[in-house]
């Protein structure tokens, strides 16, 4: 059964990587068109929705499979999935390192809290939301990694500069922003850093 | 009983282990392989090479999957941090690096660490 995809959800996004095929849909209404899972609102991830033998290409990859369908009798290109197929990857790991246990790095180091899964699922939505639409792929971290005392970290690259986010056990944010390469780069890091200030510094590193 | 503390020299080598939680994508060391407690780690414990062998330190992590950092003394000193040998009498190359307290410092010693997977490994655990 093929998916029939409904039109005029939101904004649309003006992304190039994305075929015509999809470039009327947001990021969350596609996740939410493909059955990734997610909870549109917050990107937290729903119970397993089953397919039901949707036609593919014979050149479809694993993922490709799960989410394949047709909008207007037009299959979705294979290679415009692909900043959905990180985003699933980046939320699957998500979902793991909430479950690494007690002493997962050999040194005494704690699973992430609940609080820190919270703000990191926040944080990557949002920016996933944000700047899926203008650079892609690129908008979803490169990676994630719990961090020893119940946080977790996560960290987004540039053409030129890379940050790194720490979510503490009390879901509150931290950062180092690393400017340009070699000799000339430049470091800055704070910490209490409000969300919104995040989402601006990762804006200026993806784009 | 713990041994006498050893002169560490530049040309020394130390041993990290490394969670695969520790590691990038691409299998360079995150910089989350040097914090404690969500910080900075201040102490970070290594082992001296020249006084332990990689399955040993290895070992210590008491389950497979993990790999061994290698740090070039040399290369802490130019960081500004220090390297001081701490024998343990359950491990007497334990060794401590010191004066990491920022995000930059941990960031700059996972860059200088190189991961690799010890031969022997999967067969000490």
């Amino acid at each position: 059964m093929l998916l029939s995809i409904p039109v005029g959800l939101e904004q649309s996004t003006t992304d190039s990587h994305l075929s015509a095929t999809q470039s009327s849909f947001t990021l969350p209404a596609m996740c939410l068109l493909v059955n990734l899972l997610f909870d549109v609102g917050s990107g937290r991830p729903l119970m397993p929705i089953i397919h039901t033998g949707a036609e593919r290409p014979s050149t479809a990859q694993p993922f490709e499979d799960a989410i394949y369908l047709r909008t207007d009798q037009r299959p979705v290109e294979a290679a415009s999935l692909r900043p959905f197929s990180s985003l699933l990857e980046t939320l699957q790991r998500l979902n793991r390192i909430e479950g690494v246990g007690l002493n997962w790095d050999s040194y005494g180091g704690e699973p992430p809290s609940h609080a820190a899964v919270d703000s990191t699922q926040n944080l990557v939505w949002t920016l996933v939301n944000k700047m899926f639409g203008i650079v892609g792929e690129r908008a979803v971290p490169y990676s994630l990694a719990p961090l020893s005392g119940g946080g977790i970290q996560v960290e987004w690259r540039g053409d030129n500069d890379v940050i790194e986010v720490e979510i503490n056990r009390a879901g509150r944010y931290g950062y180092l922003l690393i400017h340009g390469a070699g000799d000339a780069r430049s470091f800055q890091e704070k910490d209490d850093v409000l969300e919104s200030e995040l989402v601006d510094l990762v804006r200026g590193v993806v784009s | 009983m713990a041994t006498e503390p050893a002169e560490i020299s530049d040309d020394d080598i130390l041993f990290r282990r490394l969670a695969p939680d520790h590691l990038h994508p691409d299998g360079t060391v995150n910089s989350n392989a040097y914090k404690c407690g969500g910080k900075p780690d201040p102490e970070i414990s290594v082992d001296l090479a020249k006084l332990t062998v990689e399955s040993d330190a290895m070992a210590r992590a008491g389950r497979p999957g993990f790999r061994l950092g290698l740090l070039k003394v040399r290369d802490i000193r130019a960081l500004g941090l220090t390297v001081r040998h701490s024998p343990t009498p359950e491990n007497p190359s334990h060794c401590v690096i010191e004066g990491s307290h920022s995000k930059t410092t941990c960031r700059q010693l996972a860059e200088i660490t190189a991961a690799k997977i010890p031969p022997a490994a999967s067969d000490v655990l």
